[in-house]
Formats: C-alpha cells, sequence, structure tokens
C-alpha cells in the first residue's frame, strides 16, 4: 500500500513539475498602422514582449499599441 | 490577517490534541426486522465523532464510545435505505433491526440549523449523492447538480458553469464546502463555482431564501456539498479514476487517499482535467472554448474526549479559454464555429485559482452542542484579453470567516439554536490591468440568529430570526466617484412545520432574505470582457428583499413515491442589467436597474417507481416550473426553460469476470421559453438523451468501468440560460466516455481487538 501510494505521489509531483508554466515564453507581435495594415514585429520574447505591450510601438509615423499572439 | 488566522488555528490545535482520550468500544448487530438475517455490509456512520464502520459478514460492528450522550447513528444498506437511530443510554451492545425499504427518499441533512432527518425538517432540503447524480458523467460540477429538480446551470463552455436554483444565480446564490462560504467573484456571468468534484460526497441544495442560517445574499438559494466520508476505523482506502470524452478529446485523472484510526482521520487527494474545445453537432468546434483544472484537497480531523476537530485545505486552479470574444461592432457568429480542435492554451483566457482553508470545531456536553467555524478563501482571477503580458482583469479577493452555533436540547422534544456569523472581505485589483472593473473595497458582515425546534408526536416545528449588517468601504477615487462607506442592515426570518406520518409527508414553510447590492452592481464602470460587455454600476441601489411560502407533499408508498414542492417567492427591489442600446469599443453597454416587485413562482414536481414484479428497475422523473410576474415590466431575463427529465435505471448482476451492474437511461426534454426581457431572445424547444453501463472487470483486483453516451440524439441545442447564446453557439455535441475506476482498501492493525 505504502508503494503505491508513494507511486501516486510521485507521479502527481512530477506532474505539477512538468506542467509548470514558462515564463520566457516567446510570441508573434503585431501593431496595426495608421491605414489598418498589419505590421509584423516578428517574435520577442521575455521581458521585450512586457514593454512592447505596455508602451507600444514608436516610430516616426507615432506610437502603436501592441498585440502579441500566443 | 492569514497569518493570525493560522496562528490562530496552531494554537486550537496544540490545545485539541493535548485532551485525546480514550473511551470503552461498543458492539452492535445489524439485523432484517422480518427474517433475523444479519445485514453485511452496511455503512454505519457516528453523526458526532463522524467515524464510519462497515458491518461484518455476521452483521457485526464496532467504534469506540462517542464521548456524548445521546449520539446518533446513520445506517446505510442496500434495500434497507437511510436510517437515523438515536442511542440515548450507555450499553457495551445493541441490535438493531432495519425493515427492507424499496425506495429511499429520505436523506440525512446538515445544511439546516442542525444535523437530521430530512423528514424531521420543516424546510425541503434536496439532498443527493453525488456518485448518484454522476450515474451518467458530467463535464463539471454545474453540470451534476442541474439533474437535482429545480437547479439548473449557467454556463460559458464547458469549463465555466454557475448554479442556478429557482431561476436565481451569482451573488443570489451561496455555495458552501462543509460550512466554508465560497467566495470567487460569483457576480460574474463568466466566473465559475471554482469547486471540482474530487472528495466530495454529497450536494444539498436549500431552495429560496435561506438568511436565517447564511445570512446576506442567500436571497435565492444555498448550494451545501460535504466531502465523501473517511475511510472506515482501522482502514485505509485507495481510490484512482481516469476519464476519456471524445467530443472534447479530454478527459482526466484523480486519485484520494483516505486513512482512518479510532481518533485520527485523514485524506488527501488530486485531480487534473484537460479538455480541448468542444465539438458541436454540425461536426464543428466552439472555437476557443478549451480548459484545464488542477485540484488539491485535503483533510485531517482528530477527536478529544469530548470533542472533534478537522482541518481542510482545497487548492483549485482553472485556465479557461473564453469564446465568442471580438471587440467588431458587425458581428459573425460563424467565425466562432472552427473546423479545427485547438487545445493550446490562445486569448482570451481567464485564469481562476482558489484556495480553501478552514477549521472546524464541534464540542459536546450533556445539553448542548457548540459549533466553532474558522475558515478563508483566496480567489485570484486574472483575464487575459488582448495582450499576454497584461491582464485586462486582474482582481484579488481575500475573505475571512467566522461561525458560532450553540445547539442547546432542552429535553427530548425542544431544542434551541443560537449564533453569530461573520465575513471580512478584501477585494484588491492588481497593478497592471487595462481595467478596473470593480475598486478596491473592504466588506465586513455580521449577523446574530436565534431558532427553536419543537416535536410534537408527528410534528415538528421550527422558527427562527435573525439581524444582519453589512458595511461597504471603498478606497481611492473610482472612475471619478469619491470612496464611499455603505451600510446595510436587514432583520429576517423564517418558520415552518412538517407532519410525517410515514404514508404521508406535509410541510410547509415561510422564509425570508436580503442581499445588499454588490460593489460591481454599485460601482462597476468598465470592459468586462468574459461577459462581453461594458457595464455601468449605480451606486443608488437599494438591497434586495425576499419573501417566499414553500410547500412540499409526499406520498410515500411501497413501491411509488410522489412529490410536489409549489412556492412563491416576492422580491423587492429586484437588481437587474440592461442593455443601453449604446456601445462603447464595439461592446454593447449594460447599466444595473432596480425593480420595485418581483413575483416569482413555480414548483417542482416529482415521482419515483420502483415496481413489485422487478425490483431491479427504477424509474424517476421530475417537471420544474418557474415564472416571472413584474409589477411594471418584463426586465427578468434568463428564466430557466420549463424541463421534464426521466431516468430509468436497471441494476443487474450477470457475469463474474466482467460483472454487468447497470444501465441507466436520461432523457430530458425542455420546454420553449418565451417569457424574456427586453432585448433577450426567446429559446426553442430541445430533447437530450444519454445513457451509461456500468460493469466490474475482476481480475486479481476489481476494476470498475462505466461507458457512456451524452446527446445520443446529437441534438443541436442552445440551452436558454447558456452565456455562449448571445454568439448562437449550440451547446455540444454527441459525447463518447469511459472511466475506469480502482479502489484498494485494507485494515489497519486493530487495536481495539
Amino acid at each position: 500500500m505504502k508503494k503505491v501510494v508513494f507511486s501516486v505521489a510521485f507521479i502527481a509531483t512530477s506532474l505539477i513539475l512538468v506542467t509548470s508554466c514558462n515564463k520566457n515564453k516567446c510570441h508573434e507581435c503585431h501593431y496595426d498602422d495608421a491605414s489598418g495594415n498589419e505590421i509584423p514585429l516578428g517574435e520577442k520574447c521575455g521581458d521585450e514582449v512586457e514593454t512592447l505591450e505596455a508602451n507600444g510601438y514608436t516610430d516616426t509615423t507615432g506610437n502603436y499599441v501592441v498585440h502579441c499572439h500566443e | 490577517m492569514l497569518y493570525t488566522g493560522l496562528k490562530a488555528s496552531v494554537i486550537l490545535f496544540c490545545l485539541f490534541t493535548s485532551f485525546l482520550g480514550n473511551s470503552q468500544i461498543i458492539k452492535g448487530q445489524l439485523l432484517n426486522k422480518t427474517t433475523s438475517q444479519c445485514i453485511v455490509g452496511a455503512r454505519i456512520y457516528i453523526v458526532e465523532t463522524e467515524q464510519l464502520c462497515v458491518s461484518d459478514s455476521t452483521g457485526y460492528f464496532s467504534f469506540r464510545q462517542p464521548p456524548v450522550m445521546p449520539f446518533r447513528i446513520k445506517i446505510q444498506a442496500i434495500d434497507y435505505g437511510s436510517q437515523l437511530i438515536t442511542i440515548d443510554s450507555v450499553r457495551s451492545s445493541f441490535k438493531i433491526e432495519l425493515e427492507e425499504k424499496h425506495i429511499d427518499m429520505q436523506e440525512f441533512t446538515v445544511s439546516g440549523s442542525t444535523a437530521q432527518m430530512q423528514n424531521k425538517n420543516p424546510f425541503h432540503i434536496e439532498t443527493r449523492k453525488i456518485s448518484e447524480l454522476t450515474s451518467v458523467a458530467a463535464m463539471n460540477m454545474g453540470e451534476i447538480i442541474s439533474n437535482i429538480p429545480g437547479v439548473y446551470q449557467s454556463n460559458l463552455g464547458n469549463g465555466i458553469s454557475k448554479p442556478v436554483i429557482r431561476g436565481q444565480q451569482g451573488m443570489r446564490v451561496v455555495t458552501l464546502i462543509n460550512g466554508l462560504r465560497i467566495e470567487g467573484q460569483q457576480w460574474g456571468g463568466d466566473h465559475g463555482m471554482g469547486i471540482s468534484e474530487l472528495g466530495i460526497g454529497s450536494v444539498e441544495v436549500i431552495k429560496g431564501p435561506a438568511s436565517l442560517l447564511y445570512g446576506a445574499d442567500a436571497l435565492g438559494g444555498v448550494i451545501y456539498f460535504t466531502d465523501e466520508n473517511y475511510a472506515a476505523t482501522n482502514t485505509q482506502e485507495l481510490q484512482a479514476c481516469l476519464i476519456g470524452n471524445s467530443n472534447t478529446m479530454g478527459g482526466g485523472g484523480k486519485f484520494l487517499f483516505k486513512q482512518s484510526k479510532q481518533n485520527l482521520k485523514w485524506m488527501i487527494g488530486s485531480s487534473y482535467t484537460n479538455h480541448a474545445d468542444f465539438q458541436l453537432a454540425s461536426k464543428q468546434f466552439a472555437k476557443n472554448s478549451r480548459f484545464n483544472e488542477w485540484v488539491i484537497k485535503s483533510a485531517l480531523s482528530w477527536n478529544s474526549k469530548n470533542s472533534i476537530h478537522t482541518f481542510r485545505y482545497s487548492y483549485v486552479q482553472s485556465t479557461t479559454g473564453i469564446p465568442g470574444h471580438t471587440h467588431d461592432t458587425l458581428v459573425n457568429f460563424q467565425d466562432f464555429q472552427v473546423d479545427d480542435q485547438k487545445r493550446k492554451y490562445e486569448l482570451p483566457a481567464q485564469f481562476f485559482s482558489n484556495h480553501y482553508f478552514s477549521f472546524d470545531n464541534k464540542w459536546y456536553y450533556k445539553k448542548n452542542t457548540l459549533h466553532f467555524l474558522l475558515g478563508s478563501t483566496w480567489n485570484k482571477l486574472i483575464e487575459y484579453d488582448e495582450k499576454v503580458t497584461i491582464p485586462s482583469i486582474n482582481m484579488s479577493l481575500f475573505n475571512s470567516l467566522y461561525s458560532l452555533k450553540w445547539i442547546r436540547n432542552q429535553g427530548k422534544k425542544l431544542k434551541l439554536i443560537a449564533g453569530i456569523q461573520g465575513m471580512l472581505q478584501n477585494n484588491r485589483n492588481g497593478l497592471n490591468p487595462s481595467d478596473t472593473l470593480v475598486p478596491n473595497a473592504n466588506t465586513l458582515d455580521n449577523g446574530v440568529y436565534g431558532t427553536i425546534q419543537y416535536e410534537w408526536r408527528k410534528w415538528n416545528f421550527q422558527a427562527g430570526i435573525r439581524f444582519d449588517n453589512r458595511r461597504i468601504e471603498t478606497f481611492d477615487v473610482f472612475h471619478s466617484i469619491n470612496p464611499v462607506v455603505k451600510s446595510f442592515n436587514s432583520p429576517n426570518g423564517s418558520i415552518g412545520s412538517i407532519y410525517n406520518s410515514g404514508k404521508f409527508t406535509f410541510r410547509t414553510n415561510l422564509s425570508s432574505g436580503f442581499r445588499s447590492p454588490h460593489l460591481s452592481e454599485l460601482l462597476a464602470n468598465g470592459f468586462h470582457h468574459g461577459a462581453l460587455r461594458y457595464e455601468i454600476g449605480d451606486i443608488n441601489l437599494k438591497p434586495e428583499k425576499a419573501t417566499q411560502i414553500d410547500v412540499t407533499a409526499e406520498i410515500n408508498q411501497e413501491h411509488l413515491v410522489w412529490i410536489i414542492n409549489p412556492f412563491i417567492n416576492f422580491m423587492k427591489d429586484y437588481i437587474y442589467i440592461l442593455p443601453s442600446g449604446a456601445y462603447q469599443d464595439g461592446m454593447p453597454v449594460f447599466t444595473y436597474e432596480q425593480l420595485n416587485q418581483v413575483l416569482f413562482y413555480g414548483s417542482d414536481i416529482g415521482m419515483h417507481y420502483h415496481p413489485h414484479f422487478d425490483h431491479r428497475l427504477h424509474i424517476e422523473s421530475s417537471v420544474s416550473l418557474i415564472y416571472a410576474q413584474s409589477a411594471t415590466d418584463s426586465s427578468v431575463s434568463l428564466l430557466p426553460q420549463p424541463r421534464i427529465q426521466n431516468t430509468l435505471k436497471y441494476t443487474f448482476d450477470i457475469g463474474k469476470k466482467f460483472k454487468l451492474k447497470d444501465l441507466t437511461i436520461q432523457y430530458a426534454w425542455m420546454a420553449k421559453q418565451n417569457q424574456v426581457a427586453f432585448n433577450e431572445l426567446p429559446s426553442d424547444s430541445y430533447h437530450l438523451l444519454h445513457a451509461a453501463l456500468s460493469f466490474d472487470i475482476r481480475l486479481k483486483s476489481i476494476f470498475s468501468c462505466n461507458i457512456g453516451c451524452k446527446n445520443i440524439l446529437n441534438t443541436n441545442y442552445i440551452d436558454h440560460l447558456s452565456r455562449l447564446k448571445n454568439i448562437q453557439m449550440p451547446n455540444p455535441g454527441r459525447n463518447f466516455y469511459i472511466s475506469l475506476s480502482y479502489k484498494l482498501s485494507n485494515n489497519l492493525k486493530n487495536k481495539t481487538k
């Protein structure tokens, strides 16, 4: 019985560890320009995604809201 | 706050464990009253000490003498039903003779003012075992309890489901697990219950106002979940189960381990489920309806000389896709029905996590019982809408509560109950969400109540009064509204009686309830992406009040039981949400309004037939009817469709290595719903047919297998309460499932012999 309990506990713990989230995931990002065209920004990862989504993308024509996808 | 609660719990734990005591062993024997044959395998549960034992091959069972006299034992045996017996004198052994019962409609309830048999309770409480409700498997707890007459579910796909009692839902329904009130931002239509099936043994439903016992918000009803029993004394038990579903290409697994000694009992378990987008009857898939859920559950209980103490901790975490999300003003609903089934997380999505702590204590004295519960719940709700790192909503709700109840037995006929209850809620928004729908606020509840119960011949009477205060305090300026402090008071009460002659039961009661406006109704001003709308609150809303008359008549014959349960619920200052016709960034704007008077009325009618010519056959039918009438207009939305449910169950005893156990067929007819509010569309009627077959595979160990099919006819339907109705998304199509369960039980070294 003890073996069974320990086996189940081990499997459960392993599953939790294996499925833990990865905070440095990468995402495809884009913004919509003034004409409504979707402009891809390529794959962005980690803090860069956070900064882009928080501050938007700025170029000579203005600042645009950035969307990133899974 | 959490630290203080835990510190108190640790001190109490140290105090109580020092009183662990020993007392004598009592032996009993269960016999058939007619034939005097012993009854084998009956489950004998000592109510006061929560001990469980099982009768052996000679009908004998034994347990340690409880510290209180009289004490009650609940006996459950196949073909004998449930019986509650009071032992009122000290003795070392006794015999109990039971009469065979073909139909058992009398359950033991714990959600009332005291634990008692339903046939002595003046208030109608529906009690069901989860195992009975899952004879055909369900995706979530909301779906499980929607098999109870008068109870429905309002769902947003498979991952989010909320209970609906007689047309009331959200903040009007109070949900508890083992006495702990669950708070999980239930004001939102897209915020689920946060309760998993793991380790839950039964559910009790109080339909209608129940503020006397549960205070503010218990206006539409109460759902009270109770854990499974611990393992039988001096045994340990391991349960494991795997399930797979064709419709969502998903499933899950769970395990639960229990161990019980004379004075110490504990259980621990975990489950995981993962489902991809569900398939529609058209063979397409509901885009982003996927979800997954993790659950951990644990309980530790110990007995001392005259008391019992239980510490419980559970954790539920779910990640759910939100289907039908768009900011486009011109929406094509077909865009949400896609050809590919996906499982991988994508936006928009909801992350919902709940921690539940409770420390439950009961002290037994000669004529008095004291019940003290301390608990906390911590809910975290995050929704990501258009950005992967910046949530649209990020809220924490920390809830601390206490409940102190004193029960005095004044002789055998009279019982006095008094108590105080309180709750402190802290609602906090995270630092970085793009929207804040409700402000940072504290809510403080306090209530005091008293109840009297009296038994006279075949009658039982109960009456009680209560006074509640709720104080809401917000911080900071919120959408141009300065911080506010609001206080709401309300007296409530209930009175009821029951006449039970064995063959006929008549129950009638009058009860009241109140609900003060929630923060979201008072101060909301923002996008609620899960509900697909922009919500605006009203600071001047008044508390809702409800008064209900509920009557139950039961005719109990040997092979047939009839129940009719009509009700009238009169609500004053009913709060509802109304589309204003305006749009904000493509989303419709809704405002909170108040109606002077609404009358809800209807009935649940039930029948259970167990024919004499074949005792293996059970036929159950129920009809649920709910109507609303308002004095001024028709603003009451989301009224459940009239429903007829039928269940046919046939038990078998065929085979040895492959043993067929039972076949269940369920048929439900949901009638057309034409009672609709402004801008609410009527719903068509539909039929649903489900079937399940269960059998044992007896190898070296016994494996239980359940195979079934839900929505056999592949009906394409949209339920009136579905949150996806506004995007014309049908409910799931046909689903085949298979589950495999394993249960291992063995004895520990028995020190009592």
